[in-house]
């Protein structure tokens, strides 16, 4: 069996942790720490493999698991880096949103775990099950899976109306989004060679055709492909359903959502216009479009955050932005491939270096704003402020993963930006739209970064207030430490040895674009350890190694600190100034919407009915089809078909239940009539 | 042949006794007159089962016979004036008045009798049951048993209804002579004893009917729903 | 190795120990434009030296108050090993290019924030609310420009950026990113008409108000040394000549540019007043556009 072996064990134990939630759901601690032991063991599986096929090469089991000849679509099991990548993802994000739920759920007194649990389990089962098969088919099943246990996931606080509301949005237009995936599939499958097969292969090579032959259905069929995917991605403007329906979740869902969900989006690209599209003239209009898109949402996404007041709606903006990051290196990298492979593979490393980076510091940055949920009861910024002196830890967390998230060194998310900017700037010489991508893409980080300054001076800095009262002066219980915990010190590995996930990464890409096709590692980012120097093939252009700064960083440390200690000043506690009054504290805060209020008035302006507040619609004016009555009394089965077919069962029933007298004598009668009725049917009968 | 004449007569007699309190006891409308012709009846069902039984092949039946004595005659009435003590007397008005019941009675045992009489081999199991006088047996048996199916389906009160189901295991008992010539005596014991239970448990039921609702009228039943 | 380490130290004392030297020649030429005597010139160290010396109020029980004021000193002190100072490189030019100093530059101002928002103030937090909307609009300027240079010479680093520079001459481009950076130093190194995040009379020092003490004394130390980094990166990356390739030339050569640099920044620093907010903000967006149009000039080759 091989080391398949433990995908299978894995994706048991999460399927196994889910239906044993059905039995100890009343127990609340109970079904949370069992949910958590079966999600341990499964993480550690999928570890195990991401990190076998990462220095022994792809896995794939030789026949496939489950074969529908009749269609011709067969469950091939298949890991190669790529997958590989994303089962490590799954494996850190699902083991630390589960460990954050344990204690998170308590909050959700009056909500049945039953509903959350098992979906959460299943979520990452799923997600399991879309990453490891090369069958198309299967891999829209088990997106559909996906779907299906994230709306429950999102519809999980029932008293909560918004997020109902959004919750039905999300199921609908990630249906949509289905549809246009299976629509392209199937438009690719029936022009597969007989027998029809629903592989990777054998629809890359009809597109292949396709795109020689009828290039402008090929672009159709990527283009379904590419809506159906950034949909579930959450790019803009068809990912107009993230940030209503990511805070509707509890806290440990939607770093889950954010930390892997999205990601799939982001994978189905980048095996779609990667590996299943040929390397052809279509690779350099869609790698623009893809680019476009990113940058497009990149720009509105966080401009938007920059308004934002609610916590968690904040960062949801901020998963669209940074999914534009994302998807910017990775158009650049499609765009390059007909015509420039080193600087190709750079800028698709670039892109998934993102997609792995972010998962680490979004993830982290979902569950601190859980855990401000969890001791203060809100997610208004507007009503909470210094908290870092009651959540140390929490704040300390914070405050790395919005650095990394702004891409500040020596943290992770300096290395994937730096990689992203060099590439689309240098890229760009050879066509320009990049550059202005590249240059909205550094001006966006700016913004980032200035988002997150104002969630965390809001939110951890300043002065101590809680609305709802603070209540218990300790931090958040251990076990929702643990996980944010394990995100930050990932993004600080990440940061300070962006070599190692590079390596990793390369070996993903090489493994999908056609073989020999990238060059090595080592000529594309030299050998140093542990950082990189960017070597397209002219000489290096780019070179970040943090070796060298954190060594200067330590002397400098160490020199400042011998400094301070020469200098004996005397240190003295002292109170706030505040211009020699005494003053209440909601009247000396400085809340959250008093941020950045020029930027705010610069970017909000209304068009038509619908107003834009930093540049994202307050509302949707959405136009109200009136419907024609009769279409309406047509479509409502209710009124004509269902309720006059009950009523009439009644009427029907209520005549028959007349015959029930309560006088046995009848009764009798009646069995006596049916004898009857018998022995005559039996006399009538032929004797055969 | 005097014997059998005689013996005929004989039957024939008791058989007119048996039909005759039969009637009575569906129609009396003070029970414990019912019950007195209902012991009556037994008896003479007693008497033919015997005299079945001596110019018969069954031995069994003089078993069956003396059993009926104890069961029928003794058992069965006792258990009803137990319970009849309890309860009011009168039956509950029937639907019909005395003259029309009776009449229908009548006309009902008349038409009955004598389609069986003439379509005996409907039933009869063997050539021998189509003779005298096994075939009256049979007729007049089954007449008794619809009878009884009438009382039980058409009077209202609980314990005419039990009387009308005694009526009714008499003559299927009585017509289990002629359609089962050969039973042995264990079954015919079991057979009669099961009607004690069964009556018994209705009796019963009555009584606790009678408890909750004050009334021992059938119609009401549905009352304890309530 | 042992160049850079001593390139390294070079940096260093340039940036840290002649910064104060430099922010007291600008505070000398300001009183002579305000037609006063003004300081010695060595008065910065005799300020940092009392600083240092005087009681260090801390706000209660904040975590990391303690170490955000030293590191913005280190942040800084990184900052200038990563830039050129007369030799071309940068000493640590292989393991940061270009954009890791914008970033680190950034990070200075991040620390500085989070120095003003660890205290309670909301007058901190007003001038934390303008260096970030400051920066928000200023770095963009600087990283086009940089940008610029970085098309024309195919590469990010330092090094590439001068020679290439040096060897071609100035060019369309390149003057409008110079003229871009030139207008965007005034707001990085935080003088008029560009210090409304540490307004003195009108929001009470804005982001240093609650730091006394050595605290205080570090966070003024990273400004001067800001100061001098800006400078530094400015005349040698835009405007590198002359150039001998000998490095006891080139030291002081280099040091002379950046001391009239000052001086200019300094005169600029005394006759203007302080801009609101929202007009910086306006003022660098249109700068923004206006270096895009150096880098259509750089990618038409021009």
């Amino acid at each position: 069996m091989g080391p398949v072996v433990f995908l299978f064990i894995g994706f048991l134990l999460l399927v196994a942790g889910a239906v044993l939630v059905l039995a100890t759901h009343r127990m609340r601690r109970v079904c949370s720490w069992l949910s958590f032991s079966f999600v341990l063991p499964a993480a550690g599986c999928f570890l195990y493999l991401a990190i076998r096929v990462f220095t022994q090469g792809s896995i794939a089991m030789p026949a496939p698991l489950l074969v529908l000849p009749g269609i011709g679509a067969s469950l091939t099991v298949s890991i190669d880096p790529l997958s590989a990548l994303l089962l490590l993802i799954v494996a850190i994000i699902s083991t630390c949103t589960t460990l954050f739920s344990v204690k998170y759920t308590l909050r959700y007194q009056g909500e049945s775990l039953l509903r959350y649990y098992p979906f959460l389990l299943l979520l990452f089962a799923s997600i399991v099950g879309v990453v490891c098969t090369r069958d198309m088919l299967f891999f829209i099943a088990f997106w559909e899976i996906m779907t299906l246990t994230s709306y429950a996931l999102v519809v999980f606080e029932r008293g909560n109306t918004v997020g109902l509301k959004a919750g039905f949005t999300y199921f609908l237009v990630t249906h949509i989004a289905t549809a246009c995936l299976i629509i392209a599939a199937i438009m690719l499958y029936i022009r597969t060679p007989a027998p029809h097969s629903f592989a990777f292969e054998s629809l890359s090579a009809s597109l292949g055709t396709l795109v020689a032959a009828h290039p402008g259905l090929a672009h159709l069929i990527l283009a379904l492909f590419f809506i159906g995917f950034i949909t579930k991605a959450g790019v803009l403007p068809f990912g107009f359903w993230l940030p209503d329906t990511y805070p509707a979740a509890p806290s440990g869902a939607s770093a889950a959502f954010a930390g892997t969900m999205t990601k799939l989006g982001v994978y189905g690209v980048v095996r779609v216009f990667c590996e299943i599209l040929p390397i052809s003239h279509h690779s350099y209009v869609w790698g623009q479009v893809i680019a476009a898109m990113g940058a497009l949402s990149i720009f509105v996404g966080t401009l938007s955050a920059l308004v934002q007041d609610d916590s968690k709606r904040l960062m949801s903006f901020h998963v669209i932005g940074q999914i534009g990051y994302m998807l910017l290196g990775i158009g650049l990298g499609v765009f390059l491939l007909p015509i420039n492979p080193p600087l190709a593979t750079i800028a698709l490393i670039s892109g998934v270096f993102h997609l792995l980076n972010h998962t680490m510091y979004k993830s982290c940055l979902f569950l601190n704003a859980g855990s401000i949920l969890y001791r203060t009861g809100t997610r208004d910024l507007n009503k909470v402020g210094g908290l870092l002196r009651i959540m140390p830890f929490t704040g300390a967390t914070a405050i790395i993963a919005s650095l990394s998230i702004a891409g500040l060194p020596p943290f992770s998310g300096f290395s994937s930006k730096l990689l992203i900017f060099e590439a689309s700037i240098i890229g760009g010489a050879g066509s320009p739209l990049f550059i202005v991508l590249g240059l909205v893409a550094i001006f966006i980080s700016a913004v980032t970064l200035a988002s997150f300054l104002k969630f965390l001076n809001t939110a951890f800095f300043g002065k101590l207030y809680a609305e709802g009262g603070i209540g218990d002066p300790k931090d958040v219980p251990l076990s929702m430490k643990i996980p944010q915990g394990v995100l930050a010190f990932l993004c600080i590995l990440f940061g300070v040895v962006p070599l190692l996930p590079i390596r990793m990464i390369h070996s993903a890409i090489s493994s999908i674009l056609p073989a020999n096709y990238s060059p090595g590692a080592g000529s594309l980012f030299g050998t140093s350890m542990p950082g990189f120097s960017l070597d397209q093939g002219q000489g290096v252009f780019g070179t970040w190694n943090p070796l060298w700064a954190l060594i200067a960083i330590a002397i400098l440390f160490a020199f400042g600190f011998l400094i301070s200690r020469a200098g004996v000043a005397r240190k003295r506690e002292a109170e706030t100034w505040y211009g020699g009054r005494d003053h209440e504290v909601e009247h000396v805060r400085y809340p959250s919407h008093s941020f950045y209020i020029p930027f705010k008035q610069l970017f909000s302006f209304t068009l038509g009915n619908t107003k834009f507040e930093g540049m994202y619609p307050k509302s949707f004016g959405l136009p109200k089809l009136a419907v024609p009555g009769g279409l309406k009394a047509v479509l409502d089965i209710d009124r004509w078909l269902y309720y006059p077919f009950v009523s009439g069962f009644m009427r029907l029933s209520r005549r028959f239940s007349r015959f029930h007298v309560g006088i046995p004598q009848v009764y009798v009668l009646w069995i006596i009539m049916g004898v009857i009725a018998c022995i005559i049917v039996l006399f009538l009968l032929p004797a055969n | 042949m005097v014997e059998s004449i005689a013996l005929g007569d004989f039957i024939v007699t008791l058989y007119l006794i048996h039909f005759g309190f039969s009637l009575l006891a569906a129609e009396l409308r003070n029970l414990k007159w019912s019950v007195a012709a209902i012991v009556v009846q037994s008896l003479t069902l007693s008497g033919i089962l015997i005299t079945f039984a001596n110019i018969g092949s069954n031995p069994s039946l003089y078993w069956w016979g003396f059993a009926t004595l104890g069961t029928k005659v003794f058992a069965i009435p006792y258990l009803l004036w137990l319970y009849i003590r309890r309860l009011p007397t009168a039956e509950t008005r029937p639907w019909l008045g005395t003259i029309p019941s009776v009449g229908v009675m009548l006309v009902l045992v008349v038409v009955f009798y004598n389609f069986l009489h003439t379509h005996v081999e409907f039933i009869a199991p063997s050539l021998e049951a189509a003779l005298e006088p096994a075939r009256s047996n049979l007729a007049l048996s089954l007449t008794i048993c619809a009878l009884g199916l009438w009382v039980l389906l058409v009077r209202r009160d609980a314990v005419k209804a039990v009387i009308g189901l005694v009526l009714l295991e008499n003559g299927v008992h009585l017509a289990l002579v002629t359609l089962a010539p050969t039973l042995p005596e264990t079954t015919l014991i079991g057979i009669v004893t099961n009607v004690i239970i069964t009556v018994w448990l209705l009796l019963y039921l009555a009584g606790r009917i009678f408890k909750v609702l004050g009334t021992t009228d059938t119609a009401m039943l549905s009352e304890l729903k309530h | 190795m042992r160049f850079v380490i001593g390139i390294s130290i070079l940096n260093l004392f340039v940036a840290l120990v002649l910064s104060p030297l430099f922010e007291g020649l600008a505070r000398k030429l300001k009183a002579l434009v305000h037609s006063r005597i003004g300081p010695p010139v060595i008065q910065p160290y005799y300020d940092l030296l009392k600083l240092a010396g005087k009681e260090d109020l801390q706000p209660k029980d904040m975590p990391f108050a303690r170490f955000l004021p030293g590191i913005c000193f280190v942040t800084v002190a990184v900052a200038a090993l990563f830039v050129p100072m007369g030799t071309g490189r940068a000493p640590l030019g292989t393991a940061g290019d270009s954009m890791f100093f914008v970033y680190i530059v950034t990070l200075v101002a991040v620390s500085m924030i989070m120095t003003a928002a660890a205290s309670e103030n909301p007058f901190a937090y007003i001038g934390a609310s303008r260096e970030v909307m400051l920066q928000l609009t200023v770095e963009p300027v600087m990283v086009i420009a940089l940008v610029t240079a970085a098309l024309n010479a195919r590469s990010f680093g330092f090094g590439d950026m001068v020679d290439w520079y040096y060897f071609s001459g100035p060019s369309i481009s390149m003057i409008i990113a110079t003229i871009s950076v030139f207008l965007a130093l005034q707001a990085q190194v935080g003088k008029l008409p560009f210090d409304m995040a540490e307004a003195e009379t009108e929001i009470a020092g804005g982001l240093f108000i609650e730091q006394s003490g050595p605290k205080y004394a570090l966070l003024r130390w990273t400004m001067m040394a800001k100061q001098v980094i800006f400078a530094s990166l400015f005349v040698q990356v835009f405007i590198p000549w002359p150039r001998t390739g000998n490095l006891a030339w080139d030291v002081p050569i280099h040091l002379a540019k950046v001391l009239v640099l000052v001086a200019i920044i300094s005169v600029i620093d005394s006759v203007n007043p302080r801009l609101r907010i929202d007009q910086a903000v306006r003022y660098y967006l249109i700068l923004v556009f206006f270096s895009l149009a150096g880098i259509a000039f750089a990618v038409i080759g021009a």
